[in-house]
């Protein structure tokens, strides 16, 4: 086990190498000049060139990428053009945000997607199938945004029950959280289904059943443990795209998250925040992935000797 | 001949799944409304007329009027063309590219292969959205720019299904056979590998715009894609939900079009699959 996660672990310093000089060169393929871009048409030449340097854009292209991993390594990610902070100071303060979002959302799609997958896999065929596939095709389909605002019309404007914006307490989460992760639980439902109905369809189910082994301990301890490999797989990509599609979220309960961060960044053209912002949301996705693979081993224990 | 039968099998089987006709009949309902809704409109999308703003349903404005006093169905069938257009054309650009890369790598393999998967992979090392929202940053928000990022997003699902594709294709005795009568590699790709790929391709294409809907529109909603006036169902919904509370309609109007829309897209996706590979069906 150990010698597969160091294996894992240097087979993604790579992959962390070409998104931080993806990360690094976006500035450098913006049309025009990004200064100018970033100062605005009033912008003297002297600032346009005091701005220039300060980023480092008068090196030569390899200086400027050293430099830029130099800092990335040392947790420095350049200084926010409109709020003057360090961006690294930025995006800790607002990670956590972000990230209690992710992970509510990921538990939420993972708890209801697995029920909601494992009784229509069980009622494969029947109303409760059919009813399960219709809404989770329905959670698909639904843009967050949407769902945002009818959750918050409903349970906020309308009945009181739950704050609208804010960040204030655990209960100005509920509605972000399962917002966020109604969309995964759709997905999360079909993945479990199907990998049910395929370990359900097996040989040995089949025999445990002729043995008379109760059907609960036939769904949870035999099929549920061996149709797990797919669910895992679709519970790490989710954990990435909730981080990224976050920020739908955070723009409609006015959660002041990493990913309105970026957001306000590229509107305000404020490319250092951009950059950094980008850089951090793909390396958690990458180590979660990491994490997931991981994971695959401890799930089933041949994957480690693949 | 066997074009037409073929079609028609496929036909009649997409026809069986009747939520999948029922999405194709959706769909059909908004290309019309995109196509001739316009010229039935008696407002203009872009027209203000502040001392009617904020206007719940009436006889006048069937979905009421937003914050500058705009016509809400007008700008909902307006917005309709725009939605439609940006998917369809850059799921078509996206799918083109991807479907070259794919062809390429499964084809010829070794180092071009390596180079392609390599570049799949980098693009899918970001999550979702946030590839379209790094495009957007480099180029700007707008139409077009919204477009080359939902092309930029759909190419390595392509890429990857076509690459995967070709590879399983390129070992039969059929296209062997083509080899040894001395078919050129563009013959043989043109002729057999794409036609064989085409219905999957399909597919993907379908699935696709509705993923690029609700990319569009989300991008629009931040701020990102399509700009004011332009009517977009997604900067729809960003203006109106500060009035949600009054005039609710306002959101709830573009709201349920997208969602109509990419459950429709998904619904003939899956249709279309049953029909064109029963193999798959129940996958």
């Amino acid at each position: 086990m150990l010698g597969y996660t160091i294996r894992r672990i240097l087979q993604i310093i790579p992959v962390l190498f070409v998104i931080s000089l993806v990360v690094f060169l976006m500035l450098h393929m913006i049309p025009g000049d990004p200064v100018k871009n970033m100062l605005g048409i009033n912008a003297t030449e002297e600032a346009i060139e005091a701005m220039r340097a300060k980023l480092g854009l008068d090196q030569p292209l390899h200086k400027q990428y050293i430099s830029f991993m130099k800092g990335v390594l040392k947790g420095d990610l350049g200084t926010s053009i409109h709020t003057r902070k360090p961006v690294v100071q930025e995006i800790l303060d607002k990670y956590p945000y972000t990230l209690k979002l992710a992970v509510g959302g990921t538990i939420v799609a993972t708890v209801f997607g697995i029920i909601f997958g494992i009784i229509a896999a069980v009622y494969h065929n029947k109303f409760m199938d059919n009813f399960i596939m219709v809404l989770s095709l329905l959670s698909v389909s639904t843009p967050s945004f949407f769902l945002s605002l009818i959750l918050m019309l409903i349970f906020s404007l309308y009945l009181g029950w739950l704050p609208s914006v804010g960040v204030k307490s655990w209960a100005h989460y509920v509605l972000p959280v399962i917002t966020l992760g109604a969309q995964s639980v759709g997905i999360m439902a079909r993945t479990t289904r199907s990998a049910m109905l395929e370990v359900l369809n097996q040989d040995y189910i089949r025999t445990s059943r002729s043995r008379g082994v109760p059907e609960r301990i036939i769904i949870y301890s035999h099929a549920f443990k061996n149709a797990l490999i797919p669910i895992v797989t679709v519970i790490g990509l989710r954990f990435g795209g909730l981080l990224a599609g976050s920020a739908l979220v955070e723009t409609v309960f006015a959660i002041p998250g990493i990913g309105r961060l970026m957001v306000d960044g590229v509107l305000k053209r404020d490319y250092p925040v951009v950059q950094g912002t980008i850089l951090v949301i793909s390396a958690t996705f990458v180590i979660m992935n990491l994490l997931t693979d991981l994971l695959y081993a401890v799930v089933d224990p041949r994957v480690k000797y693949d | 001949m066997g074009g037409s039968l073929l079609n028609s099998q496929v036909f009649k089987r997409f026809k069986k799944r009747k939520s999948s006709l029922i999405g194709g009949i959706i769909i059909l309902i908004f290309v019309l409304t995109a196509l001739i809704g316009p010229r039935l409109c008696k407002y203009d999308p872009n027209a203000i007329d502040l001392p009617n703003k904020y206007q719940n349903p009436s006889l006048e404005h069937w979905l009421g009027t937003d914050n500058l006093g705009r016509d809400t169905l007008t700008r909902l069938v307006y917005g309709a063309r725009v939605s439609l257009m940006m998917s369809v054309v850059s799921v078509c650009i996206g799918s083109f590219i991807g479907v070259i890369l794919g062809v390429v790598a499964g084809y010829y393999g070794g180092w071009i292969d390596a180079v392609i998967s390599r570049f799949v992979d980098l693009i899918l090392a970001f999550p979702g959205l946030l590839l379209a929202i790094a495009v957007v940053a480099v180029l700007g928000p707008g139409i077009p720019n919204t477009m080359a990022a939902i092309a930029f997003y759909s190419i390595p699902y392509v890429a990857r299904l076509v690459r995967g594709l070709v590879i399983s294709l390129k070992n039969t005795e059929f296209i062997q056979a083509s080899k040894v009568i001395g078919s050129s590699d563009l013959r043989i790709i043109v002729f057999h590998i794409i036609p064989n790929t085409m219905g999957q391709i399909i597919i993907n294409v379908t699935l696709s715009l509705g993923t690029a809907i609700l990319t569009a529109s989300s991008l629009s909603f931040l701020g990102l894609g399509v700009q004011p006036p332009n009517p977009e169902w997604g900067a729809m919904l960003s203006q109106a939900r500060e009035v949600i509370r009054n005039t609710p309609i306002a959101a709830l109007a573009p709201g349920i079009a997208i969602t109509l829309v990419v459950l429709s897209f998904s619904l003939v996706g899956d249709g279309l699959r049953d029909a064109l590979d029963p193999k798959l069906k129940n996958s």
